[in-house]
């Protein structure tokens, strides 16, 4: 079944093409989103609702056949709703942090802990991808999903700005390169003042 | 021999750049074995017809509504108790007045 005929038969109600769309794209989905919250019980239930969303969405549905960047679309969203959610519960931690300068919150403070474990990633990895993923916990949003779709996702820079696209703002490759440059710009001095840190200690 | 500080910033260099590099080779995460039917289940629950009035069944207006009844309640108790005290209060004036022979429509009360 091509991506047209998968369409067709989402809109048909059909349960054979929303079987192979959830079997196609869970991981893709929940990969994404499990990355952003960076929690496995919070990304289930937020990945859940992508599907559903996808679902009762499909007849409003008018990406030129992209659906691949549909489904990230609605999967972004949806984590970053969850993640801000999330944060917002934790604003008694916002305010302690409001009183205390950066440098002395250091980098693993309770907003953005070192203790994201991705279960994907290499052994002789883990640790520093836990330092890794706080600094990306720190990144504007547009930072956050470009590079995630780029490094986790391994998507390409034409892939990331037709998901980005969608959001109805026109943006262009070079925008999307500019974004994951500056995302990586941002990211090297997190990390560096990370293990100046812990040099210094 | 290097300074200390340049051999910092270098050891500082390489940490951030192996951290950057972490994530290479990183294989996609899978959700539970059962996440199709979950999501199945969800939507159903979504789609199913919602009984009618299942409004009134939820937490808030049943608490709205207890409170309202409870609220009716004591105050029908205190109206009652007033009127009790008020019929009380005039059959002990009469009984006065009987007792003492005065004139009930001459007694203030």
């Amino acid at each position: 079944m091509d991506v047209q005929q998968l369409i067709t038969g989402l809109r048909a109600g059909n349960q054979g093409a929303f079987r192979q769309l959830v079997e196609t794209y869970q991981s893709r989905v929940y990969n994404t989103v499990l990355s952003i919250v960076r929690q496995p019980e919070e990304a289930e239930d937020v990945a859940q609702e992508v599907f559903v969303q996808v679902f009762e969405s499909i007849q409003t549905f008018g990406g030129d056949g992209k659906l691949t960047a549909w489904i990230y679309r609605i999967a972004t969203t949806k984590a970053l709703e969850a993640y801000r959610k999330r944060h917002a519960r934790k604003r008694w931690a916002f305010l302690t942090s409001l009183f205390t300068a950066d440098e002395e919150a250091g980098f693993d403070d309770r907003l953005h802990p070192v203790d994201f474990s991705h279960p994907g990633v290499k052994l002789e990895n883990k640790e520093r991808a836990a330092v890794l993923f706080a600094a990306i916990d720190r990144l504007p949003d547009k930072q956050k999903i470009a590079f995630t779709l780029h490094h986790v996702e391994g998507l390409s820079y034409q892939e990331i700005t037709d998901v980005m696209q969608l959001g109805g703002t026109p943006l262009s490759l070079s925008a999307v390169e500019s974004v994951l440059h500056r995302a990586k710009l941002n990211l090297r001095k997190q990390l560096t003042m990370y293990y100046r840190q812990d040099i210094d200690f | 021999m290097k300074p200390r500080k340049q051999v910092d910033d270098q050891r500082v260099a390489d940490e951030v750049n192996q951290t950057l590099r972490s994530l290479d080779g990183l294989e996609r995460a899978a959700p539970s074995p059962f996440f199709l039917t979950r999501v199945q289940a969800r939507i159903s629950q979504r789609t199913a017809p919602q009984p009618l009035m299942a409004w009134v069944f939820r937490p808030a207006w049943l608490v709205t509504s207890l409170g309202f009844i409870l609220l009716l309640n004591v105050s029908g108790f205190v109206y009652i108790q007033q009127r009790l005290s008020q019929h009380e209060q005039e059959q002990h004036t009469k009984q006065f007045a009987t007792e003492w022979g005065f004139d009930m429509n001459g007694l203030d009360w």
